[in-house]
């Protein structure tokens, strides 16, 4: 259990390195759409392929890049309506299940954006954008490795939860800051 | 498998499973998935899942929401709610219930700069509720009043929903977010009418504050407006350039952002690690928003692929029926959901499903959006899981009840139905503005 434990704090750093990469893509996405209005409205002049830079490079990192994060933090939106009168050992188990379903959904999902990553990767994806064109195919693949190293994350945590459950022992549970 | 089945099915499943504490991006992925499977076969399900995360994604109207989210954040953590409370306790306070009208006044201000009802909530409930409290207001009015007021925040633009809306249901944002502006308005104006009248026949729920000094009073209010004048001129910039049609929402976000970062790091409110964590904030919630939305746009496809738009034209063809009975139908079923689940959930589960019904009568689909929007806001306020009403409780502790939350809020709840009535009476006070635009 502790080989388990010492992988999830290894997982921390490419966790963090994808959010910041999501926080930079944020911080670009702000700057760049500024300059571009403020280039067409006062100097008459906007930046060519802003629109496919922004829509195909940025906003799918801010998508996309801090998922391992989110189940890091537990911060998917869920609903605690009906469970709140379930008993503790109860949602513990119910706990497992529901990551394992995460689990099977994000590794289908992380499975399918590779299949179309590699072929699109292979066919040289461009976007025509006004100044020629932009390139596109290695936006596709933040998708299965944001996926993926969301799955990998939970595997090790159910792997963990179980253990810790076994003994006794409260749950790794959630983590709240980088 | 008829329309009708796939329709219902897919939509208890989802419900079941959100119920079972499954998150919502999953439950309605995974449903949308097993129903491509079942009407088509696995190869289509597994195509349609390879192929709509990315189109979903890389798309230049969704870019308004991270940009959105990260103004809000800005203007949050550089306490321009601080000011606005500050400017709208000055200029309202003397009135009956003043500091609680002053709290309404400043959430729609803060409205005006940030897209969330929670954050909106959030950020209120620390500034005014101990404020009101410690004049001596009562409990239930202090807190229903933030977490009433905070739903503000989703009809002034900037609005995440109207965003999300108009992508779903492929109507035109900038018509919608300018479309919020006079609801918006008109709900701050009724529960301002409420709390002065509540207020002025219990005057024992709200002890009148008095100014010693006019002199003072009037000098703070001039000085007060000081510190907000460039928050006005950025919100009546954004609005005025979404109304022009010189800005798309995005640039109305991206430049509100960077503005609102230029003018707290001017005013020495922001610091770098105070506008990392509005970056990291609103970026998260972006990411948060995303895995719901891959699913939601699945369950969309999934709909259209089972016909729903063309069982709502036959069926409405067939049945005749009053679009007045169907709007109010579809109110109850947003107030049920309200009841239960979150508004991101609850807008990205019905469009599908309404916004083809709507269609098929011809009714306007940005007035449809008005009335979504608001019945998802008061979910907000409605118990048992009141969204709102938990961000207060949280940010108030043990000094007030669970309880006393909500029925603060019952009030509030009261003018939502005069509200709601007028705007299905009325569907030009949502359509006015929009259609007066080139």
């Amino acid at each position: 259990m502790r080989a388990i434990d010492r992988l999830l704090r290894w997982l921390e750093w490419p966790i963090n390195l994808l959010l910041w990469g999501g926080l930079f893509a944020g911080f670009m996405m702000m700057m760049h759409v500024t300059v571009d209005v403020t280039g067409r409205t006062v100097f008459n002049r906007p930046f060519a392929g802003t629109t496919e830079i922004v829509a195909g490079w940025y906003m799918v990192a801010v998508a996309f890049l801090p998922w391992a994060f989110i189940s890091r933090t537990d911060g998917h939106i869920t609903v605690d309506m009906f469970m709140r009168l379930a008993s503790p050992r109860f949602l513990a188990k119910l706990e497992i299940v529901i990551k394992l379903l995460t689990i099977l959904w994000v590794s289908v999902f992380s499975y399918q954006t590779f299949i179309r990553a590699l072929q699109q990767t292979r066919a040289g994806e461009v976007w025509e954008a006004a100044g020629g064109f932009i390139l596109i195919w290695p936006s596709r693949w933040m998708l299965p490795i944001s996926g993926g190293l969301m799955v990998l994350y939970l595997i090790l945590r159910v792997i963990s939860d179980i253990g810790h459950h076994a003994r006794g022992r409260p749950t790794a549970g959630r983590v709240e800051e980088v | 498998m008829s329309a009708l089945t796939v329709s219902l099915t897919t939509l208890v499943a989802i419900l079941v499973l959100i119920g079972l504490r499954v998150p919502i991006g999953v439950a309605i992925g995974g449903v949308a998935f097993i129903g491509f499977w079942l009407l088509r076969n696995l190869d289509v399900a597994l195509s349609v899942l390879r192929d709509t995360p990315f189109v979903f994604a890389a798309s230049w109207d969704l870019t308004a929401i991270p940009m959105f989210l990260l103004m809000g954040s800005i203007a949050n953590n550089s306490g321009i709610s601080t000011s606005l409370f500050r400017a709208a306790r000055a200029w309202f306070g003397g009135l009956p219930g003043g500091l609680a009208v002053a709290t309404n006044m400043a959430c729609a201000g803060f409205a005006a700069a940030c897209g969330s009802s929670v954050a909106a909530a959030a950020a209120m409930a620390r500034l005014a509720i101990p404020e009101m409290l410690k004049n001596g207001y009562d409990k239930g009015l202090a807190s229903g009043v933030v977490a009433s007021a905070g739903t503000l925040a989703a009809l002034i633009p900037p609005s995440i929903l109207f965003v999300l809306y108009g992508i779903f249901a492929e109507v035109s944002i900038v018509k919608l977010l300018i479309a919020g502006i006079l609801p918006g308005l008109l709900t701050a104006a009724v529960y301002t009418i409420m709390i002065l009248i509540r207020c002025r026949l219990d005057p024992s729920l709200a002890p009148l504050i008095k100014f010693e000094n006019k002199e003072e009073l009037r000098h703070e209010r001039w000085a007060s407006l000081g510190e907000v004048w460039p928050l006005i001129a950025l919100i009546l910039g954004i609005i005025g350039g979404l109304y022009g049609g010189v800005v798309t929402p995005t640039e109305a976000g991206a430049g509100g952002a960077f503005l609102a970062a230029v003018i707290g790091f001017a005013q020495r409110r922001l610091t770098l690690s105070l506008f990392l964590a509005s970056l990291k904030d609103s970026m998260v919630t972006t990411a948060t928003l995303f895995f719901i939305g891959v699913g939601a746009v699945m369950y969309t496809k999934l709909l259209a692929l089972a016909g729903i738009s063309q069982m709502f034209t036959d069926m409405i063809g067939s049945w005749a029926i009053n679009p007045l009975l169907l709007v109010i139908a579809t109110s109850i079923v947003y107030l049920i959901l309200g009841m239960f689940l979150d508004p991101l959930g609850i807008i990205l589960i019905t469009i599908p499903i309404f916004v083809p019904m709507f269609a098929a009568l011809n009714l306007d689909l940005v007035w449809l959006g008005v009335l979504v929007v608001k019945y998802v806001e008061i979910g907000l306020l409605t118990p048992p899981v009141g969204f709102n009403v938990y961000v207060v409780k949280n940010v108030v502790g043990d000094s007030i009840p669970l309880e006393t939350i909500f029925r603060g809020c019952f009030w509030f709840l009261g003018c939502e139905v005069i509200i709601m009535t007028l705007l299905i009476a009325f569907p030009q006070i949502s359509l006015w503005l929009p259609n007066t635009m080139n």
